[in-house]
């Protein structure tokens, strides 16, 4: 499933929020004279998640800041982004570099090509985890930043934050931790007493944090945070611009006009929820993912990769194809994640899950059963397609595959 | 000359050479050259600077850099420069104390919607008030805004990162961007057939799309690692953000008399490095369509992409034109245009967040695309700047192209036109103010050379209209919407008395923002009145 409100699209939480973006659909935060509702909400928002993860701590500094986005590749953007800007100014650092474990998500390849950087992706170590000591040996004079994930998408694994936070101090330069998916769900795992790895703005060394308001934090599509140890670097996020005719301009984020309507949507979903409602979601979705942990472990040719630290259970199999079984569960309804590196699949666990995880684990058994049986492609799967690009050693080929694949589909 | 006398020239001219410069140290000789080339690197970098800032602006730079070594001065300045910032968010700090810093323990459940009702009546009166910023008529609650509000709500689950999930709204944006190249040329013989495109979250993001596009596809074609662009005066600040985010170089060229992109000034500035111009149609300020046809042209000579920002103009100027209104060419049919931007969310009337970006061909566009294969999420290919977006958007983009249809447009741009027209003719019997260059759509720009405009922009404030004040000139305009319609003469019989105010009391309004805006103008150090705005937005959030 890839909502994360639980229930019916028409009913309920989605309710509320609709109804909240409905009343603000006519307003621009461009405009912060004439909307002040929803430059509050903004702020508020922005407040509420910070809190979350340590700005009212006393290790975290007290002057944690930041902005809404349109999502977590714009947080990600946009941190980069500082980040380089920020450490030219600092030690004049004109040739960038930046280092992710080969577990970071997408956005700082897409934030590596926009703003000229040069990216060192590194493989994980045998606990999935970030491999601090390779990362180490890639820090040069020219690295601005390192990237660590609270989980990571693949596997759902915590990455070594308070490490790589040493790490950061020790050569200074900027750490980046990605809480895009686990930001409205580890501080209250960690309130519910599962065992949590430190991982926000307390730990030293953290300079940026990316959390999405629309993943568990069950806000509209199309609203995330990104978050600031202090001032000095966000102030590299800002875009002013004094030589047009139209006038003196100063732009926060990415955008210039954004719909006022989302903002107020998370705004309303945060309130709506408050403390109390996401420690019973949260409650609920760990107790599932347990649930299905537990349950795909008792299927003896699967293995689950590393150890899962919240809500996403990725797994393989020595003994058949992955990605048949994954082809199998697809002509059953179900939508997962292919994954690379090895070959995996995985769930993202939600609300929507809770009551058909016991569906869920007899289709895969029934999957892994039929497919042990009949090992081979099953016509009109992507199995051959996921293995074949996975084996060939000619990347960009697989580049211009994937350009061409999205070139044809608008 | 034959082979043995080519050599007894070459054996005398090298025995000549070296008694010459026998009288001269071996070490002089290694490091004479070697000191040539470094002056000759350093003269060549502050040319280049000269020539790219001016003269008086390097001076300057230099002279301010000397002042703020002085001891005193540095925190002089700073705290000059807080005043200023303070004055700007006047009040806004003390509002901002009592703001929410924690989630609430237990959650207001539906109770939320009272409140927000609650926060909804802090804004200001905005119907007919507000150059731009809403472009739907009516109220917000009622007709168009309910439809794609309805529109929005039923797909506010949806996400089109995920293509094979979200069919529908997979098409929606398909059928979008397709409407929208047809109205830009996309049919016609001379676009070449082959226009593609891809929805976007704001004119912000079109833009930087097609610059970015622009870049790597001039990196490939003509394998310029130091790319530069050259935009008029009257350009969009996103370009500024997109050559400061893409590691460009910018010029900013000055409009000729007509207030046009003046492209005799900007062919003087292409070189080798140059891979995109870019012309308005109309630019935000003045409401000017650019020589779009001579920009073209040069776009072509030179090889170089061309960008026509149709942000404003897209969805108003291919109806205009069919109205009858003169309206130059401007879209796929004219030569040597690469790409457009067109947002639908202003006069396409769809929500908020909502543009369109295009390419005159496919080649062009893939270099928009960013393919991961490294990733152990999986492979990855992303279309635009964000991934996840909200599906809802789209669904009510496309409602409100398909409610609205082809006749709705054109009604609305006859209405719009029509009050333009109205306005533009109520200020030109003002006799104190003069209009900028020659509108050719639905804003209207003006100054004075009797009273100070930024005056009297803010006895209109506090009249409660909210209007955009301009530099290069000095002057303010208002965007005109379906909003206006209604109001136009109530706006010039406040826009009358303003002006006779301000001549009978001339002087700066207490609390009013012409001595900003005056200073910023007049001030030369633009390094520090891009720190003002930094630190006025840091205040803000």
């Amino acid at each position: 499933m890839f909502w994360y409100i639980g229930g019916n699209e028409s009913e309920g939480h989605f309710s509320v929020i609709n109804e909240a973006c409905s009343m603000f659909a006519h307003t621009n935060p461009l405009h912060l004279d004439v909307f002040q509702s929803v430059v509050r909400f903004e702020a508020e928002v922005v407040a509420m998640t910070a809190a979350l993860l340590g700005s009212q701590e006393k290790g975290s500094g007290g002057q944690i800041c930041g902005n809404m986005t349109s999502g977590g590749t714009e947080s990600i953007l946009l941190a980069v982004k500082s980040s380089r800007d920020y450490m030219k100014t600092k030690k004049g650092i004109t040739k960038p570099e930046m280092i992710i474990p080969e577990s970071a998500h997408s956005a700082y390849d897409k934030a590596a090509q926009y703003f000229n950087i040069k990216l060192w992706r590194v493989p994980v170590n045998k606990e999935f985890q970030a491999d601090v000591k390779a990362i180490r040996r890639c820090i040069n004079r020219n690295t601005i930043l390192i990237v660590g994930s609270a989980p990571g998408f693949p596997h759902g694994i915590i990455d070594p934050i308070e490490d790589l936070g040493e790490l950061a101090t020790r050569f200074r330069i900027c750490l980046h931790v990605d809480l895009c998916l686990g930001g409205f769900v580890l501080p209250f795992a960690r309130k519910l007493g599962y065992p949590i790895p430190p991982f926000d703005f307390t730990v030293k060394g953290v300079t940026s944090i990316s959390v999405d308001v629309h993943k568990y934090g069950l806000a509209p599509k199309g609203t995330s945070v990104v978050l600031y140890k202090n001032r000095d670097i966000r102030k590299h996020q800002f875009v002013a611009v004094t030589e047009w005719s139209g006038g003196l301009y100063v732009s926060p984020t990415i955008a210039g006009s954004r719909p006022g309507g989302l903002i107020a949507g998370a705004w309303a979903a945060m309130m709506s929820l408050g403390e109390e409602g996401y420690l019973e979601n949260t409650k609920k979705i760990m107790e599932v993912s347990k649930r299905l942990q537990k349950g795909i472990e008792e299927i003896p040719e699967l293995f689950i990769i590393g150890r899962p630290d919240m809500t996403i259970v990725a797994f393989g199999s020595n003994v058949v194809d992955i990605f048949e079984v994954n082809d199998s569960m697809s002509s059953k309804g179900w939508h997962l994640n292919a994954l690379q590196r090895p070959n995996s699949i995985h769930i993202c666990l939600t609300l929507q899950h809770v009551p058909i995880v016991e569906e869920f684990l007899r289709d895969l058994m029934e999957s892994v059963k039929t497919v042990k049986e009949n090992p081979g492609p099953i016509s009109g799967g992507l199995a051959p397609v996921y293995g074949a690009a996975g084996k060939m050693p000619d990347r960009g080929m697989i580049q211009e595959l994937l350009v061409n694949y999205m070139d044809g589909t608008c | 000359m034959d082979s043995s006398s080519l050599k007894s020239f070459l054996i005398s001219f090298r025995a000549s050479a070296n008694s010459f410069l026998s009288q001269y140290e071996p070490l002089e000789l290694l490091l004479a050259p070697l000191l040539a080339f470094f002056l000759a690197r350093t003269l060549h970098s502050f040319l280049t600077l000269l020539h790219q800032r001016g003269l008086k602006a390097t001076l300057f730079g230099f002279f301010m850099t000397l002042i703020k070594l002085v001891p005193g001065v540095k925190n002089y300045i700073d705290a000059e420069k807080q005043k200023v910032v303070d004055k700007l968010q006047s009040g806004g700090k003390s509002k901002r104390q009592a703001w929410r810093t924690e989630l609430p323990g237990a959650g207001l459940g539906v109770g939320v919607i009272e409140k927000m009702k609650d926060e909804k009546r802090n804004d200001v009166a905005w119907q007919g008030k507000c150059s731009g910023t809403v472009y739907i008529g009516g109220n917000e609650s009622e007709g168009h805004f309910s439809v794609i509000n309805e529109a929005c709500s039923m797909f506010a689950h949806t996400n089109p990162l995920h293509l094979d999930v979200f069919q529908s709204v997979v098409r929606f944006e398909a059928e979008v961007v397709a409407m929208t190249a047809a109205l830009l040329g996309s049919q016609e013989k001379g676009s070449g057939g082959q226009i593609c495109g891809n929805m976007t979250s704001g004119g912000t993001e079109s833009i930087l799309l097609a610059v970015k596009s622009s870049r790597d596809y001039m990196k490939t074609k003509k394998g310029i690692t130091k790319p530069e662009m050259i935009i008029p005066e009257s350009a969009h600040s996103a370009y500024d953000k997109a050559a400061q985010y893409f590691n460009i170089k910018l010029w900013r060229v000055p409009v000729n008399k007509e207030f046009q992109a003046d492209v005799k000034a900007i062919r003087r500035c292409i070189n080798r490095n140059t891979i995109l111009i870019v012309g308005s149609a109309p630019g935000f300020p003045h409401g000017i369509i650019d020589p779009i046809e001579d920009l073209g042209e040069l776009a072509t000579r030179f090889r170089i992409c061309l960008h026509v920002d149709l942000c404003l103009g897209g969805f108003v100027l291919p109806f205009a034109r069919k109205l009858g209104y003169p309206i130059p060419p401007f879209d796929f049919t004219v030569k040597g245009v690469t790409s457009i931007s067109v947002d639908v969310h202003k006069y396409g009337l769809a929500p908020k967040g909502t543009s369109v970006v295009l390419y005159k061909n496919r080649d062009i566009r893939k270099h928009q695309f960013v393919a991961v294969t490294e990733w152990s999420g999986g492979l990855y290919v992303s279309p635009t700047i964000a991934g996840s977006r909200p599906g809802g958007l789209i669904a009510g983009a496309w409602a409100a192209m398909m409610s609205l249809g082809e006749e709705g447009y054109l009604e609305n741009t006859k209405k719009i036109m029509e009050v333009s027209k109205r306005l533009q003719k109520g200020i030109e019997e003002i006799p104190e103010l003069f209009i900028i260059g020659r509108p050719d759509m639905t804003i209207v720009a003006f100054g004075s050379n009797v009273v100070d405009i930024f005056e009297v922009n803010d006895s209109m404030s506090s009249k409660g209209w909210h209007l955009n004040a301009l530099q290069r000139p000095n002057s303010i305009h208002i965007c005109l919407t379906l909003q206006h319609v209604p109001i136009v003469e109530e706006f010039l019989r406040d826009l009358m008395e303003s002006v006779k105010t301000v001549k009978e009391n001339p002087g700066p309004i207490s609390g009013g923002l012409a001595p900003v805006y005056g200073a910023a103008g007049k001030m030369p150090d633009r390094g520090m009145i891009q720190e003002l705005l930094v630190n006025y937005m840091d205040g803000t959030c």
